[in-house]
């Protein structure tokens, strides 16, 4: 520690209203009022005094600075975070990305994955060896050391000590304090007002670590006696960690919190005498009663096995969050809201709602089967529901209240608990918070803010176990439809709920789910919405290429020089987009959603939107025929199955030359090659699907053209041998037109079901037949 | 070394499989007489006899081709072989080896080098003509050729040529199969099958026997050279002669398809012993007007019967259709569910099989007609129609977005239905020194139609000097 250069840095700020100034003469003529100015404030009296009151002001500081420097010191931690643990020192900031405003008075720094911080800290009993710091203790668990160091570098060591109940202040014990100095001669009783302070503050400057002491006045009435922190003005400048003196540097009072004062950002400074009989909770007894208070709260919570099916054929895996990220079974921990029914607080994905298999509960010894009931609109968390008819007298034994007291005050200290997966098992920690303000965020809904960042699960509760509240992630609906996101992602908010705010919720779930995250069938899992359009990106190129053949058009100014737009390609038959008169050569614009007031701008990434890639191959020799990947996977397919069947929108596109509105109202598309009905032939080793409307277009096949396509063909099986690879289209058997699988599955298993059979099929593939014939057994 | 350009054909397993079964294909079989005991083979010897008869008649083929591949019209170098076959020189040579020459040099046996001409091509069956630029009255020895169809197997024969621009090698064989037929390339004709190692370089050289008379055309070979396939002599006779007379060998087309009734190598068996499957009959073909439909037997073709038990045995029955008139009917009697049927077909002109080029050369891309026989994916979807044969690397269209394969549907917003329109619109464009360097191009691509702006302010082509020149001007 570097050695205390004692600076005096005195700053005397201005306004000084005490009148010393030369009044204006009455009469409002501008000639007087000139002369007047020009008359300077006269009298060496004034001089004088002004001097007197500036030497005394300096003699003052430096007193402050003098006393300061005995009792500051600073505390330093370091600790080590695990994997995704989530102690973080600080408030977890407001929506506008303002954290908190330490300034020089705290650092912190990484270094491999341990972390060190050091804070400003004031000696408060020396007696008892207890300093005190602002709040942000890290849970003992994760810490390595904690040292402190006094002003001018020596070094003793620290404990955790305990914390304050109303206040956010941390006490930390040393037995090995250097040097004896008495307690602070705090300022007692009633305060009158005054009009200047001082604030020291041990801040780390060019030289080291030094004292420095601020003068800071607010023109006005200042602190009130109070034996709470909530004095009626503030000085403005005020940070964490500073001791404040009055006027004649007697030390009034020591800045913990972090609520700043809205319209002036400034904070309270608790008062000394306050501090030394505030409640505190002793670290010793907290630990003590850990085990216990787990007990109790760990009844609320309950395991909860997921078993996601395996992806099919052209589906992605999926990436989960935590310790196993492949793996198909996932644990998560959620909350009894009744005898039947968990809330877990995880916001799932559509794809992975859909993709769950199996739900089952770890009930006492039993392993429950529950059943996936719906997913929230407004917040992350989805609902399951005990599922097996036969147990008519199963029920959950404790069930969360859904009312209880209101969240603390801000700087309260509450109790928090969570359970969480971690290295494979069940980890339940019992921990405290605060609360360190309130902010803006999403759709200008005020949050509670904490002062440590609460994992997503994490009950509040008042120390006396009551649950206040619960962290789910947020939702931002509005936004995620726009953008595509709902995604299982590590980058949500999570965000304290009141349980009072979920109460409606859960009482009746169903209102508040949201529609489109429910498991379904795999078939309808791939259903989209369509407008029945393929098209390509616009590009700057092609927007001004647009402009030259119509002579002077709207295409460049419209789709802003090729930034966004989709220039239709083709037009399906029987779509929307037909019936509504789109043409090739239309290049859609935006979509503007009923309702809403921000058009979605049409602007695919990467450079072909919509349509197959590689959907028939080039080769040359029998087969090479390929599948296009996954089906309808285009920009404008995903965004119009977000915004959903059923929604109303208008479209704007450029036709010709003209800007045009069309309203629509989404619909279903019809089934498309990834969600064709299909049908696996097993003894022939073929899987076939339904000739659907996107397989006609792309081979331009007649609307009365009968037959169902191979989508895959099993190794060294009849169908192989017999060249029937995927892309073909199988068109009778037996003389007899396919028209869906259906028809294939009846003639296929009449023929197989007999002692011999044989089946004829007529094959076609780019406009060419051949027949095989395959007998079986 | 510049190697030739014979055919490197990857081996399918359907050519494995398909067996040259002896006492399954109808045909006949000789089997030698056995050797009188004592009386022995000299092997040398009659590879002398044979060599010294036709080593003479042997030719380097170095034709310099046009290739237009590559996104731009380049020359290549090949190296092939061919053989004389009258005495005024006239040289049987492999289509692949001649086609698209713009000057063919042939080294003679005596170590001179001519100058031949490109008679005709058929690139149905792969066999070109060419004719040495000599003096009328200058005289070559010849080959001849045998009867391919007295060909058994396990007789030797020899492969000359220049593998890999060997000149005059020789490589010993037997013959591994008389009667091979090859998916994809067996049109019109079965191939002789060999061990004497064909490679690069050979194709256009003959196949002799022990007697110094050619039984086939090596054309074909395997990646290691050891297997390799010849065109059987009595196909090169009928299409040389054809390309004597006509310089090309003229065809009938029925749009007809056919597949054996036994297929070994997809397990398909038809029951019956005679008559051939109709596998397709191609939409508004002759077959379709004439009433063929998929599934019916063929059991006479004007009055011949017309067997198709085997794939070997399709060749020969498509040669048959391919000889029809195409002046008059001729009668066909099927047989469709059991029951006789008698049509009467008119086939059309076969025409053309392969696609003009055009190099685009300020472009910087090439395109190629379309042709039904050669670009059947592309035919299914434009039946008079252009594509993106090659894109040139680094170049203008490959800039803008075009890719090989890439249908070309219009042009500056005109239609393009042939390679002639093409040409003037490219022309035409060039030309209008007013308009910008920009043109729209509406492909299709992958079944799906997309505009592309073809910008061609860049001329690659230009050096820097020119380059300067024109700014100047």
């Amino acid at each position: 520690m570097s050695r205390t250069a004692i600076l005096l840095v005195v700053v005397i700020l201005t306004a000084l209203t005490t009148g010393t100034w030369a009044q204006a003469p009455a009469s409002g003529s501008a000639a007087a009022a000139a002369t007047s100015v020009a008359a300077v404030p006269s009298g060496a009296a004034a001089t004088a005094a002004r001097a007197e009151h500036r030497n005394h002001k300096l003699e003052m500081a430096k007193k402050a600075q003098t006393t300061a420097a005995e009792y500051l010191v600073r505390v330093a931690t370091r600790w080590q975070k695990d994997q995704g643990e989530y102690p973080t020192i600080g408030s977890s900031g407001d929506e506008t990305g303002n954290t908190d405003e330490s300034g020089a008075n705290s650092m912190e720094s990484s270094v491999d994955g341990k972390r060190s911080t050091e804070k400003p800290a004031l000696l408060l009993d020396p007696a008892a060896g207890l300093v005190l710091a602002p709040d942000g203790a890290v849970e003992p668990r994760f810490i390595e050391f904690i040292k402190g160091f006094t002003a001018d570098g020596k070094e003793f060591p620290l404990k955790l000590f305990g914390f304050y109940l109303n206040t956010g202040g941390t006490l930390y014990q040393t037995d090995k304090w250097p040097g004896t100095p008495a307690p602070l001669p705090w300022v007692e009783g009633k305060v009158e007002p005054f009009s200047e302070a001082f604030e020291t503050s041990l801040t780390r400057g060019r030289l080291g670590w030094e004292v420095s002491v601020e003068g800071a006045s607010s023109g006005g009435e200042l602190i009130q006696a109070s034996d709470r922190p909530m004095p009626e003005e503030l000085l403005t400048s005020f940070n964490r960690g500073n001791l404040i003196f009055d006027e004649s540097a007697r030390p009034l009072g020591f800045i913990l919190e972090d609520y700043p004062n809205s319209v002036t950002g400034g904070r309270f400074p608790w008062r000394g005498t306050d501090l030394a009989t505030a409640p505190v909770v002793k670290m010793a007894d907290f630990e003590k009663a850990k085990p216990e208070r787990i007990d109790r709260l760990g009844k609320y919570v309950y395991e909860i096995k997921i078993v996601y099916r395996q992806p099919e054929e052209g589906e992605e895996n999926l990436q989960f969050e935590g310790d196993d990220r492949t793996s198909l079974t996932q644990y998560y921990y959620g909350y009894a809201v009744s005898p039947t029914q968990i809330l877990v607080p995880v916001k799932l994905g559509k794809v992975f709602i859909q993709r769950i298999k199996q739900i089952t509960v770890q009930v006492g010894e039993r392993e429950v089967r529950f059943a996936f009931r719906g997913a929230y609109l407004n917040f992350g968390g989805f609902l399951i529901e005990f599922h097996d008819n036969q147990d008519r007298g199963f029920g959950l034994p404790q069930v969360l209240p859904l009312e209880g007291p209101a969240l603390p005050e801000v700087n309260r200290a509450m109790l928090t608990y969570v359970a969480e997966r971690k290295f494979g098992r069940r980890r339940d920690t019992v921990w405290y918070n605060r609360l360190a303000g309130y902010s803006k965020g999403y759709n200008d809904r005020l949050w509670p803010r904490p002062l440590n960042d609460m994992a997503r699960g994490t009950l509040a509760l008042t120390f006396d176990e009551k649950p206040l509240g619960l962290c789910l992630p947020e939702r931002q609906p509005e936004r995620e439809k726009k953008d595509g996101e709902g995604r299982y992602g590590a980058n949500e908010t999570v965000r304290l709920y009141r349980l009072s705010e979920l109460a409606a919720a859960l009482k009746n779930p169903q209102e508040h789910f949201d529609p489109t995250l429910k498991p379904a069938s795999e078939q309808e899992e791939k259903r989209t919405v369509w407008l029945g359009v393929e098209y390509q990106a616009m590009s700057p190129e092609l927007a001004a290429m647009l402009d030259d053949l119509a002579g002077g058009g709207q295409a460049q100014k419209l789709s802003r020089n090729g930034e966004l737009g989709l220039r239709v390609t083709w037009v399906h038959k029987h779509s929307p987009a037909e019936k509504a008169g789109l043409a090739s050569g239309d290049v859609l614009l935006e979509i503007r959603e009923e309702g809403k007031d921000e058009p979605i701008e049409l602007r695919p990434r990467g450079e072909d939107g919509g349509g197959y890639s590689g959907y028939v191959s080039r080769s040359r020799s029998r087969g090479g025929y390929y599948q296009g990947q996954g089906g309808r996977a285009g920009y404008l397919t995903g965004l119009l199955t977000r915004l959903g069947a059923g929604t109303k929108i208008t479209l704007v596109y450029l036709h010709g030359q003209e800007k045009v509105s069309q309203p629509f109202t989404l619909e279903w598309a019809p089934y498309d090659n990834a969600s064709a009905n299909k049908f696996k032939d097993e003894k022939t080793g073929v899987t076939v699907k339904d000739l659907t409307y996107d397989v006609r277009a792309l081979l331009r096949l007649a609307d009365d053209q009968p037959g169902v396509i191979v989508s895959k063909t099993e190794d060294g099986q009849k169908a192989a041998v017999a060249d029937i690879s995927q892309g073909v289209i199988i068109t009778e058997i037996n003389g007899k037109p396919l028209k869906n699988v259906e028809d294939y599955e009846q003639a296929m298993t009449a023929i197989q079901q007999g002692k011999t059979g044989t089946a004829v099929m007529k094959l076609l593939w780019m406009g060419k037949n051949r027949m095989v014939k395959i007998e079986f057994p | 070394m510049r190697y030739g350009a014979a055919w490197l054909v990857v081996l399918t397993a359907a050519l494995a499989a398909g067996g040259c079964t002896d006492s399954l294909v109808k045909m006949e079989v000789k089997v030698s007489p056995p050797q009188a005991a004592g009386h022995e083979v000299d092997i040398q010897a009659m590879i002398a006899r044979a060599k010294a008869k036709v080593f003479p008649t042997l030719v380097y083929v170095k034709p310099i081709q046009e290739d237009y591949s590559a996104g731009k019209k380049r020359r290549v170098v090949l190296g092939g072989s061919g053989i004389i076959i009258s005495a005024d020189g006239y040289v049987v040579t492999n289509n692949h080896v001649a086609e698209k020459a713009v000057e063919i040099h042939c080294v003679l046996f005596d170590d001179t080098m001519v100058e031949a001409t490109v008679i005709g091509t058929d690139k149905d069956t792969d066999l070109a003509l060419l004719k040495l630029k000599v003096d009328p009255q200058r005289q070559f020895a010849f080959a001849t050729l045998a009867d391919s169809d007295k060909v058994e197997e396990g007789q030797f024969c020899m492969a000359l040529g220049a593998p890999w621009g060997l000149k005059r090698s020789i490589s010993l064989g037997v013959v591994s199969c008389a009667q091979r037929f090859l998916e994809g390339e067996s049109e019109y004709s079965l191939w002789l099958q060999t061990d004497a190692a064909i490679n690069p370089g050979n194709s256009g050289g003959p196949l002799v026997d022990t007697n110094g008379e050619v039984i086939g055309i090596n054309t074909l070979g395997t990646f290691n050279g050891s297997t390799g396939f010849s065109i059987p002599s009595n196909t090169v006779r009928y299409v040389i002669a054809q390309l004597q007379a006509h310089k090309e060998v003229r065809r009938s087309w029925t749009g007809v398809r056919l597949q054996p009734l036994r297929d070994f190598d997809r397990d398909s068996f038809f029951e019956g012993e005679r008559g051939v499957l109709v596998a397709s009959v191609d939409p508004g073909s002759p077959a379709e007007q004439a009433g063929l439909e998929v599934g019916d037997l063929i059991l006479t073709v004007g009055g011949e019967a017309v067997d198709g038990l085997y794939n070997e045995n399709l060749p020969k029955i498509r040669a048959i259709l391919g000889r029809l008139p195409t002046s008059q009917p001729t009668a066909f009697q099927l047989q469709r569910g059991g029951r006789p049927v008698a049509v009467n077909l008119t086939p059309r002109e076969k025409g053309v099989v392969e696609g003009q080029d055009l190099d685009l050369k300020r472009w910087n891309l090439t395109v190629k007609a379309i042709n039904e026989y050669n670009d059947p994916e592309m035919y299914y979807y434009d039946k008079e129609g252009v594509y993106v044969q090659g894109v040139q690397y680094p170049g203008n269209a490959q800039e803008c977005g075009f890719h090989g394969n890439d249908i070309i549907l219009k042009v500056d917003g005109k239609e393009v239905k042939s390679l002639k329109d093409v040409k003037e619109l490219y022309d035409a464009i060039l030309k209008d020194s007013g308009r910008k360097k920009r043109v729209p191009v509406e492909v299709l691509r992958n079944g799906m139609p997309q505009l592309l702006v073809l910008d061609y302010a860049r001329d690659y082509d230009q050096t820097p000097q020119q380059k300067a020149e024109t700014t100047k001007e």
